[in-house]
């Protein structure tokens, strides 16, 4: 007994050493190994102690993103959430190029939600950003060990050996050892203080075309989503929440639904305010989802609507109006000086609008959780944000988080709506009410009518023109719901992070500008959707550029061009970069060629998530309507890692963003959502799919987001495009209100 | 409730189910054959795709009771080893994103390619726009439908 306690500290002291010694240093280190919380403290601290675990562990395990057995495949970890980015390949790139191994040779297994690996809330476009140095720093130290064991083994100076394919080789005399057979020495050596990771020229795998790790699940239907996690005793739910936000329960009938074979129990949960969000709502459990879906809707419910009771999209559109045009907006900045000296060539003001969206995976949502003992929990969701459910299951249970598993699935598409913990503590209260496995299925119409929405907006821009075209003045004025409401009761005026995705950071000069907003409730949860602020702000700078364009008789890249002259820094913002992709874009695209041969062509470009974007959409008449033919996009996202998953991105940024621009529409009437499906909830199909040519800057500069950054510039492209075709200019969304397409 | 006797996959199960259950949720939920998705459950989508007696159908909204003795296939059944030519195409040109409605995508492709052994863009739009993929691969599959219809005229001819 004693001599395993002396064996356990000294292996966990070994374990943190280990950590600590990463190049990188210390911050960086421990954020990795710091505090391990739930299964993964088990995991620590049956490694460390357990004798049976002991005897076989003789794996390298220097950080909890790889591990390197004595035998069979080398496991890497992906802890950020999969919804179709490519994350797990680009994650497990980031660890194998430095590690040198072969992504055919690898496991990847998913991290369960653990504060252990640092940040893991999948959203902002953020993986490869935040761990673009950390993960490869960690793979290399690992390298630098595993050749250090073999110098040792093979009696040759380390600097001799080289590594590759999970092999570290002395050349001169045709030896080589694998990496598993290096494992158990190079666990017991000392962790360098200083390890240098490759050069761009050496890269076998960032930047390269990869093939996703995870295809052959793809193709095959063996990917577990959250709808397919199946536990013993599972039981299933489906639920009936108040149609509007805040509403009450007035009453329930459930004789129907009870008599339907298969339905087990009928049962009422609470609202849970923010930052969780449900609504009050009846829940029906049965022994599939089918029948409990059929039951729930058997249901015959009353409810006592609450405070958005006699909200409707016009009602609402108007409120927005109302303080848009208020004397007392709050200014959020302001940059120069107004001269009202010289009076201006032109000035000139425009009013764009935008609905509410819903995010419209195609997994509805849907989580399965169970009760253990001793108060804890274990929850399978397809969640971007583990850590955020767990911690709010913790909450709601009253026990440590360390007592919450969060096992994280694939996501069937995420987009935002799948940052929130809603659907898992759904299922969690429901589990803990029966006591057993549940599982939790959204259906469409739930989603579609319960959503986080992208926010509606009103905005204003008002210019003051030189004789030349510059810029004298540029207000903006932006009001919208804050998505700070699904945080904070009464939260109601836009946070300066809001308008810092594309109001404030504007990138044209003008000796004078200004950002506006004003205070706002929310009628319904508002949520992030991909791009979030981006989009509307987007489309609001770039259409009024257009518009400006348009007065003053000037191309509208040529105007865009004229407007930012040379390069400059915006807080993050390099404008010279926002340049170079307008060029490359008007290249790529023909712009000028086509234009003249009398194409139908709309621009527009973009700053977000550190990548710039611009984008060329080309509209035809066809029959008797306008069909999006085209689009052009040049992207600049620093240096690319997982190059055809970018390729994807961008390609699938665009379909996202015609569905937007064309169709998206979530309408309000008695303070309930009025859409309910795919025929009255439009998304873009195969048949109005355009052509797309990506094309990717090929940079040096570290790598920046990927997954969102694409979507705000293809609504205002498109509508621009929809002028040059109509003459008409369409100031609201979607275009379907105003144009057949 | 009553008792059906399906072929799946070519092979025979033995379920009970309410008559109105739709073949999508006794595949999940009775039979275990959780690769078919469900996307709207009202055959909107096409997330549910599978095929009875090789034709695409959308399996949320057909009732156990109206399978009779049709034979179905489901993804699990395209291939018998992950395969099939727009299988390959799919893994070779990197088609899914998420993946959750390529299930369905590749049971109307390959209903399709059934149909034209070398379908025009035209033909793909009439027999894919029902199949809906929010992340937006639908020019990938598009590829994936052409490259795997040459595969499989150049096998026929071999």
């Amino acid at each position: 007994m004693k001599r395993s306690l002396i064996q356990k500290i000294s292996r966990r002291q070994f374990f943190s050493q280990l950590a600590l010694g990463s190049s990188s240093g210390l911050l960086l280190a421990t954020e990795a190994i710091a505090q391990p919380q739930g299964f993964l403290a088990k995991l620590a601290a049956s490694a460390t102690g357990n004798a049976s675990i002991e005897s076989q562990n003789t794996a390298f395990k220097p950080n909890l993103f790889l591990s390197i057995p004595s035998r069979g495949p080398i496991e890497l970890v992906c802890h950020r959430s999969e919804m179709g980015q490519g994350i797990r390949t680009g994650i497990a790139m980031l660890l194998a190029e430095e590690l040198d191994v072969k992504l055919d040779n690898i496991t990847l297994r998913q991290a369960p939600g653990d504060a252990a690996y640092g940040d893991q809330n999948t959203d902002g476009s953020r993986s490869i950003r935040m761990n673009w140095d950390r993960l490869r720093q960690f793979a290399a130290t690992a390298r630098v060990m595993l050749v250090e064991a073999a110098a040792e083994k093979l009696q040759v100076p380390a600097k001799t050996l080289t590594t590759s394919e999970g092999r570290v080789w002395h050349e001169a005399t045709k030896r080589s050892l694998s990496y598993q057979e290096l494992a158990a020495a190079a666990a017991n050596l000392d962790v360098p203080k200083e390890v240098s990771l490759k050069s761009r020229d050496q890269y076998k795998l960032i930047g390269k075309e990869v093939a996703a790790v995870d295809r052959f699940l793809f193709t095959k239907g063996a990917a577990v989503y959250g709808l397919d996690v199946k536990r013993p005793q599972m039981l299933y739910a489906a639920l009936r929440r108040s149609p509007t936000l805040s509403g009450q329960l007035r009453s329930v009938s459930d004789q129907k639904a009870k008599a339907m074979t298969g339905v087990l129990q009928v049962v009422e949960l609470e609202a849970m305010p923010q930052p969780v969000n449900t609504n009050a709502s009846v829940a029906v459990i049965a022994t599939d989802t089918w029948t409990a879906m059929q039951a729930a809707n058997a249901l015959e419910l009353r409810w006592e609507a609450g405070p958005y009771a006699k909200v409707s999209d016009s009602s609402y559109r108007k409120k927005l109006e109302t303080v848009g045009l208020s004397p007392n907006l709050s200014v959020a900045m302001k940059e120069g000086k107004l001269d009202r000296s010289k009076k201006p060539a032109k000035t000139i003001s425009r009013v764009y609008t935008n609905p509410f969206l819903v995010h419209a995976p195609m997994e509805p949502m849907v989580a399965t959780a169970e009760m253990v003992p001793g108060g804890g929990a274990k929850i399978w969701a397809p969640t971007q944000d583990p850590q955020r459910l767990q911690s709010a299951a913790a909450k709601f249970l009253g026990v440590d988080a360390s007592k919450v598993e969060i096992h994280v699935t694939f996501l069937g598409g995420g987009f935002g709506r799948k940052s929130q913990p809603d659907f898992g503590m759904e299922a969690l209260a429901l589990a803990r009410k029966v006591n057993k496995p549940v599982q939790l299925v959204w259906s469409r119409e739930d989603e579609i009518k319960h959503g986080f929405y992208h926010a509606a907006a009103w905005q204003k821009i008002e210019a003051d023109l030189d004789k030349n075209g510059e810029l004298q003045s540029w207000t903006h004025d932006s009001i919208f719901p804050t998505v700070l409401s699904v945080f904070q009761k009464n939260a109601d005026t836009p946070h300066k992070f809001e308008l810092g995705m594309g109001a404030t950071n504007m990138p044209y000069r003008s000796k004078f500008k200004q950002v506006r907003s004003g205070a706002v409730d929310a009628p319904v949860r508002v949520g992030w959707l991909r791009s979030v602020c981006n989009l509307f702000h987007a489309t609001a700078v770039n259409c009024f550029v257009d518009e400006l364009a348009e007065e003053l008789k000037k191309d509208p890249i040529a105007y865009r061009l004229q407007l930012l002259g040379e390069g400059q820094m915006i807080g993050e913002q390099d404008t010279g970069r926002l340049i170079n992709v307008i060029k490359q874009c008007r290249k790529v695209a023909d712009w000028d060629k086509r234009k003249a041969a009398g194409a139908k062509l709309g621009f527009a470009c973009h700053h977000s998530f550190g990548s710039y974007v611009a984008v060329v959409a080309e509209v035809q008449q066809q029959d008797d309507r306008l069909r999006v033919a085209r689009m052009d996009v040049v992207a600049d996202c620093g240096q690319i890692v997982h190059r055809d998953a970018v390729m994807a991105q961008f390609e699938g940024s665009v379909v996202f963003g015609l569905s937007a621009a064309l169709y998206g529409n979530i309408t309000l009437k008695n303070g309930a959502v009025e859409q309910s499906n795919f025929d009255d909830y439009n998304v873009l199909r195969m048949d109005r799919m355009p052509e797309v040519h990506v094309s990717l800057v090929d940079s040096t500069e570290k790598p920046e987001g990927v997954g969102e950054p694409g979507t705000p510039p293809v609504v205002p492209a498109v509508m621009s495009a929809i002028f040059a075709q109509t003459g008409k200019r369409v100031r609201d969304l979607p275009l379907a209100k105003y144009v057949k397409v | 409730m009553a008792e059906y006797k399906l072929s799946i996959n070519k092979k025979p199960y033995k379920v009970e189910a309410n008559e109105q259950m739709p073949l999508l949720w006794v595949l999940r939920d009775k039979i275990g054959l959780r690769g078919t998705k469900f996307g709207c459950g009202r055959g909107l989508c096409g997330a549910c795709t599978v095929h009875m007696d090789g034709q695409a159908i959308r399996s949320c909204s057909l009732p156990i009771s109206a399978v009779g003795k049709a034979e179905i296939t489901t993804i699990e059944g395209l291939s018998t080893d992950n395969n099939h030519p727009l299988q390959q195409a799919w893994q070779t040109l990197g088609v899914p994103q998420c993946g959750y409605c390529q299930s369905g995508q590749l049971m109307a492709a390959a209903s399709l390619l059934q149909q034209h052994k070398n379908p025009s863009d035209q033909q793909i739009d009439e027999a894919m726009a029902g199949n809906i993929c929010r992340c937006g691969t639908y020019q990938r599959i598009r590829k994936g439908i052409h490259q795997a219809a040459k595969t499989m005229q150049e096998e026929a001819k071999s």
